[in-house]
């Protein structure tokens, strides 16, 4: 009969219940769309780091450097030589090095060129077909599959820089040999190739230029080349040797990024803490809703007092409503954020092709559940404490 | 046998002068009728016997038990299992059906039979699904007898229970509590102003 009369007099007085469900909603919504974004971003943005110690590109922002050649979010700072590339990855220090060489794209998916060690570092499976062994066969990521519908044995021609229209490489088809398994990572977005075919095709479109423009892929130029050491020392020498001594600009990803990040926290401070004030008021607005009720449901406390239900039973139904009021504005926030996040994520991956929300349970929402089941029983406590208070007798005298 | 006596029973609100109250006696068999002038503590008594007003001093005693030596816990207990009380106002928790109002008082001990048959007798059958805010306040006062009578307590207690209802409904109405108690062997006592109400009881107690 509890949770049954409970019930009841939540949707009695429905008004109060919308206000004071709306701004639960609202306050969860917004905590744990900040929290799910936050910690998605984070969760990303650390899982694509791969353990690489440097990205070594070309001057410019080392920020844009390391987002173009990990994440591949950004415009590249510009092209290095390769033969200089290969003398800093034959460094004794260097325990990996990858090339990276991009510059096209197909219906917005980077095409970029690597070798093996990407392969490895990015532990790509391949689901379908062969990795390619070939000039101009490439393997593409799962997104890129099942978004351009491109299968084994197609040929497409890449569209000069980052955007979806462009000026096309006519007369240099690649040629899909395989497609890799799902990764859930930057490898679904990509189509991969070797290094020398995305040489080979801008050398050529050099060529076709007639060499009146500046263009920013010179002979034998890669992009980047990204470097993991055989010993954290490295991280001490190599990064200051190059900034200093070479064209080139050493960026180390895991500083970067937490310098993004920590960008990023101020802005997710202040719109946590709009939540935690609008959480503040949903509490104020149950506070006083089950203050207006208790006034008006004064005979009914004393009513079920002298039938012989205890101070207990009548208090907690005060207690009752506040916390199925918490559960059911937590629900629908929370499902509410999840909308939004579900929203967000198919329009980042429409624009920047990238999956960056997971939708699944986040360790942290048991806190903030946690912390909507105490505001709905903190807002209840003194409610239910006046409820029980009152003389039985007194009140329902006065009631005649 | 359900009995009830009080003795002695004296109760003073803060600040006012105290109430002697003649020793009660009453059983199933022999309903009382307490009536007098507003005023006068009817009411008071009704508490007082109901285990709702604590304070007063003598002797209540309800099937051995007396009632003003009892802590807070127990008197809530002996509320629950022995005692029923119509109050003057037709008192409801809102957001409840008729039916779920009259069932309060079994706390969970359904007995559909009983059930059925009060509220045919009290002619509120049709109105079970309704809510209390559909129905008149004659009506809610049957529904209020209809809660306590259907508890089967050892004790029932009713303020001026026909002061909201017609000749007609009024005679029905007691007549029905008399039968019900009795049948249930329940103890009834009554107060009221009514004078209506002498011609039922055998037994009065007159407050002045």
């Amino acid at each position: 009969m509890r949770w049954k009369l409970v019930w009841k007099n939540l949707l009695h007085e429905p008004l109060s219940t919308i206000l004071s469900l709306l701004l639960l909603t609202v306050g969860v919504s917004i905590i744990t769309l900040l929290l799910g974004i936050k910690h998605q971003v984070e969760k990303k943005l650390d899982g694509d780091l791969k353990n690489i110690d440097l990205v070594i590109g070309a001057k410019g922002s080392p920020l844009q450097l390391v987002l173009s050649s990990i994440y591949h979010l950004d415009a590249p700072t510009g092209n290095i030589s390769l033969e200089d590339a290969n003398e800093i990855a034959s460094n004794p220090m260097v325990e990996t090095a990858i090339p990276l060489a991009y510059g096209d794209n197909y219906n917005g998916f980077r095409i970029l060129g690597t070798d093996s060690n990407w392969h490895q570092l990015y532990e790509t499976k391949i689901y379908d077909g062969k990795m390619p062994s070939e000039n101009m066969e490439v393997v593409l990521g799962w997104e890129v599959a099942q978004k351009t519908g491109l299968k084994i044995g197609d040929s497409f021609e890449g569209i000069h820089g980052n955007a979806e229209k462009g000026e096309v490489h006519e007369g240099h088809p690649y040629n899909v040999v395989g497609i890799l398994t799902p990764s859930y990572d930057v490898a679904d977005q990509l189509i991969l190739t070797n290094v020398s075919s995305v040489v080979e095709i801008h050398e050529e479109h050099e060529h076709e230029h007639d060499h009146t423009e500046e263009h920013e892929h010179a002979h034998e130029e890669i992009t980047a080349i990204l470097l993991q050491f055989r010993s954290p020392m490295a991280m001490m020498t190599m990064p200051r040797k190059i900034n200093e001594e070479t064209n080139f600009q050493a960026a180390i990803p895991n500083i970067e990024i937490r310098r993004l990040l920590k960008l990023l926290d101020g802005i997710f401070i202040f719109i946590q803490a709009i939540g935690i004030i609008v959480m503040l008021l949903a509490g104020v607005s149950v506070f006083l809703s089950l203050l207006q009720k208790l006034q008006k449901r004064k005979y009914e406390i004393a009513l079920l007092q002298s039938i012989g239900y205890s101070k207990w039973y009548v208090s907690s139904l005060l207690i009752y409503e506040a916390i199925l009021l918490a559960i059911i504005g937590y629900l629908i926030g929370f499902i509410f954020s999840r909308i939004i996040l579900f929203l967000l994520d198919s329009s980042i991956a429409q624009q920047y092709g990238l999956n960056v929300f997971s939708l699944g349970w986040m360790a942290d929402e048991y806190l903030i559940f946690l912390i909507t089941l105490l505001t709905g029983i903190l807002s209840a406590i003194i409610p239910a404490w006046y409820s029980v208070r009152a003389s039985i007798s007194k009140t329902l005298a006065d009631g005649k | 046998m359900n009995a009830i006596t009080t003795k002695d029973l004296i109760f003073q609100y803060k600040g006012a002068k105290s109430i002697h109250y003649p020793n009660i006696s009453c059983t199933s068999e022999e309903p009382v009728l307490v009536h007098g002038q507003s005023g006068t503590g009817k009411t008071t008594l009704l508490h007082i016997l109901g285990g709702i007003l604590s304070g007063g001093t003598g002797e209540v005693n309800l099937n051995g038990i007396d009632l003003l030596k009892l802590d807070a816990k127990k008197l809530q207990k002996i509320r629950r299992q022995q005692i029923a009380i119509i109050f003057q106002t037709p008192h409801h928790v809102a957001s409840l059906s008729v039916r779920d109002n009259i069932l309060l008082g079994t706390h969970g001990k359904i007995d559909e039979k009983h059930f059925t048959k009060i509220i045919t007798s009290l002619q509120i059958d049709h109105l079970i699904h309704k809510q209390p805010s559909e129905i008149s306040q004659g009506e809610k006062q049957r529904m209020t007898i209809a809660r306590a009578l259907v508890a089967k307590p050892a004790l029932v207690l009713a303020d001026e229970p026909t002061s909201a209802l017609d000749n007609e409904r009024a005679d029905s109405v007691i007549q029905l509590l008399l039968e019900q108690t009795k049948n249930i062997g329940s103890c009834l006592i009554t107060v009221t102003h009514d004078d209506r109400m002498k011609a039922y009881f055998k037994k009065s107690i007159y407050l002045a």
